[in-house]
């Protein structure tokens, strides 16, 4: 189909009638024609209820009557008299921090490895098996792993005589298993995108970097790192963003113990819902944790957006 | 032509809405569940001959797990999509009630409920004094044992909290590391198998309070803090570690705890039919005037249901004992989980499950047991409640703070339900 049978034909301000080529070239209906599909479903999947949560936050909604107006007091209860929904959100910053320290540097040294191997293909496979595997079958993987008594981690350390605890009964080891099997599950995503990341840096920039004498963590950081900062920016946007909805596996792993040192706000927010059945309040988390996200979204955002090879080639 | 037939097909659907039901119409009554495996097909059987004996009755059995029980029940009623019967605890039964999404059972129901069944499993079923349903399966806590453990160590079950703060210390075995090998006595993991063995122990003090503001005020009893720190002192003993939950009673690593009934069929899993050999069940260590908690999970009706009336005849119909001592249909469900009931025909009527040296002991403490709270709150007071205990437990805080702190936030639940 050419441009021009496209039959939208709406009046131009000048009062001329745009053709199709003109509805391409200027600021006619053609992008929010070719939007719609995706504003359509942003609109109801994603605003309509996003308002709708944010109406339920100011109510004393329970599920089974009719919500009342209570205005912000869940807002006022959450910030002042219940202490647990700050610490969940320190625990889910903790998590989410955590899971973005673990496995980004994992994964970009292995893409690293990986590039210039012969058996990337089967590297690929290999660190993306945790994507195709269901959330709650790794949460019962990291169980068993790490067990205190039976678990492989215990037992491995345990043949060159050190004594773990029993990291999920723990309350400062259990976070750290959430995490570790968070940044595993997450590695193999993180890859794909490094490795796409690395692909159109030309190899001759390392190539002079080293024979200038440059250490291989001086071409890591002066060169690699700068140039794939889009990438990065990327990886730790999604990383954290993912992060942050991981909350099955949590529920798996530790059910938010021992002594609630697991307990992050999206497992805090679905007690209250459902078990609670206090979706109104729940819906104030919901809230509140949107925007500490969003606060947090927008420093990755200022702090990372800038660099690559195309700021790389406008800087010269 | 078009308008002609547009014209019949409006015609005949008015005609099939406002005509009045035919003699003999179909009615659907959906009854939403969480037994699965043998106890679905058993009960599943007892529609079917439900529907063979009364034409035009469909009963349809709706699988719910029974984790996301309230959160679908809460869906589907948002979606217009409500059963016509529920099966849930008491706790979630006095949120329904409260809200005013339960009818209220005819008096056969309420007479049924009122004679055959046990003091403590009626008042399960009732929210601010009034009965919403019929109860079924009932769960009652007993201390817990493993029987060789204790013959091997020469101990005879404890039957006060300072034997069984001895006999945990002498039944438990460590590795040359200090690893927990086998723990004399395990606390509970969860929200009940926390909080509701520390609630029989309070009311074996004496002290039984029936409404959430009663349990509030009574946290910071003398008695509620010896309670909390008779457990300390087994935990600090070295007797208990939280690293062998009280699972692992059936895999032997864990000598006693406090479980509840309903725990049976973990047993036997594990360890056969013959698990009694193993494992037996005791009295609350608390002295001679122990006490147990119980609770119930129960039938109630949909307010809305279009078929409430015919809801409640099968309900009456599944719990009403049968001719010849055979016990309820219902009892059937439950002998082949293994699961308690409070109907007195039923424990009559099945010696062979209720008269077992395992869940005997169980079927006797219902005389002693005092009923979980039936409140919209529950969960959250049975939660703060679990977090004082675990936290007196882990040497976070004295107990006697935990359980300060624990009124508090159920000050702040209650306020918070006004």
């Amino acid at each position: 189909m050419s441009a021009r049978a496209i039959a939208i034909a709406p009046e131009a301000r000048d009062g001329r009638t745009l053709d199709g080529e003109q509805l391409f070239k200027g600021r006619g209906a053609a992008p929010w024609l070719f939007l719609s599909p995706a504003l359509a479903a942003g609109l109801l999947f994603y605003l309509l209820p996003g308002l709708f949560l944010l109406w339920l936050s100011l109510t004393n909604w329970g599920g089974l009557e009719a919500p009342n107006l209570i205005g912000l007091r869940n807002y006022v209860y959450l910030l002042s008299r219940d202490p647990r929904f700050l610490e969940t959100l320190l625990h889910t910053l903790v998590f989410s921090l955590g899971t973005v320290t673990l496995t980004i540097p994992a994964a970009l040294l292995v893409a690293a490895a990986a590039r210039r191997s012969r058996l990337l293909a089967f590297w690929r496979i290999l660190f993306c098996l945790p994507m195709a595997t269901n959330v709650v079958a790794v949460g019962w993987i990291g169980r068993y792993l790490f067990d205190g008594t039976h678990g492989a981690v215990s037992r491995l350390l345990g043949t060159v005589g050190i004594v773990t605890p029993n990291w999920v009964t723990e309350p400062g080891w259990a976070m750290a298993a959430v995490v570790i099997m968070s940044a595993w599950m997450l590695l193999g995503q993180n890859m794909l995108l490094f490795l796409a990341g690395l692909e159109p840096i030309d190899e001759s920039f390392d190539d002079a970097a080293q024979l200038d004498g440059a250490s291989a963590w001086q071409r890591l950081w002066h060169i690699t790192l700068p140039l794939i900062r889009p990438t990065l920016f990327l990886a730790t946007v999604t990383t954290f963003l993912a992060a942050n909805s991981h909350f099955a596996l949590i529920l798996v792993m530790t059910d938010g113990g021992p002594l609630e040192s697991t307990q992050v706000t999206p497992l805090y927010m679905y007690t209250a819902a459902f078990e609670d059945l206090r979706l109104g309040r729940a819906s104030a988390m919901a809230v509140l944790l949107f925007a500490v996200v969003m606060i947090l979204t927008f420093v990755q955002l200022r702090l990372l957006r800038r660099g690559g090879i195309e700021a790389w080639g406008s800087s010269r | 032509m078009h308008r002609h037939a547009l014209r019949i097909v409006a015609v005949t659907l008015a005609a099939s809405t406002f005509a009045p039901p035919a003699v003999g119409a179909a009615s659907t009554v959906t009854v939403a569940m969480h037994y699965t495996g043998a106890q679905q097909a058993v009960i599943e059987g007892l529609f079917d001959t439900y529907e063979r004996a009364n034409p035009g009755v469909d009963v349809v059995y709706q699988l719910v797990s029974y984790p996301e029980y309230l959160q679908t029940m809460l869906t589907a009623r948002l979606g217009g999509q409500s059963p016509d019967v529920y099966h849930f605890l008491s706790s979630a039964g006095a949120r329904f009630a409260q809200s005013g999404a339960l009818a209220e059972p005819p008096t056969e129901v309420v007479d049924l409920v009122r004679s055959a069944y046990q003091p403590s499993v009626v008042s399960s079923v009732e929210i601010d004094g009034k009965i919403w349903g019929i109860p079924t399966e009932v769960a009652d806590y007993l201390l817990v044992y493993n029987k060789q453990h204790l013959a091997e160590a020469g101990l005879a079950p404890p039957a006060t909290w300072d034997e069984l703060e001895v006999a945990a210390q002498k039944l438990t075995r460590r590795d040359a590391d200090g690893r927990p090998v086998r723990m004399g006595f395990a606390f509970g993991d969860t929200r009940a198998s926390v909080a509701q063995p520390w609630l029989a122990l309070l009311y074996s003090k004496g002290v039984r309070p029936s409404t959430p503001e009663a349990l509030r005020d009574a946290l910071t009893s003398p008695e509620a803090v010896a309670t909390l720190e008779d457990q300390v002192a087994v935990a600090r003993s070295g007797a208990s570690d939280p690293a062998l939950d009280i699972d692992e009673i059936a895999s032997g690593r864990v000598s006693m705890g406090i479980l509840a009934s309903w725990t049976r069929y973990r047993f036997v899993d594990a360890l056969g039919p013959g698990f009694a050999d193993t494992i037996a069940a005791a009295p609350i260590p608390a002295g001679p005037d122990w006490r147990t908690l119980s609770y119930a999970l129960f039938f109630a009706v949909e307010k809305n249901s279009p078929n409430a009336a015919e809801a409640w005849k099968l309900l009456a119909w599944l719990n009403t004992p049968r001719a010849g001592g055979a016990g309820s249909p219902m009892s059937e469900v439950l002998v082949s989980l293994g699961g308690l009931t409070g109907s007195r025909a039923d424990i009559a009527a099945h010696p062979q499950i209720y008269g077992d040296p395992f869940t005997q002991p169980f079927v006797a403490a219902l005389d002693r047991a005092v009923p979980a709270l039936s409140h919209p709150a529950t969960n959250e007071v049975e939660t703060a409640l679990r977090r004082a205990i675990e936290n007196a437990l882990r040497g976070e805080e004295e107990p006697a703070e935990a359980l300060e702190n624990a009124a508090a936030e159920i000050d702040d639940v209650l306020a918070a339900n006004e």
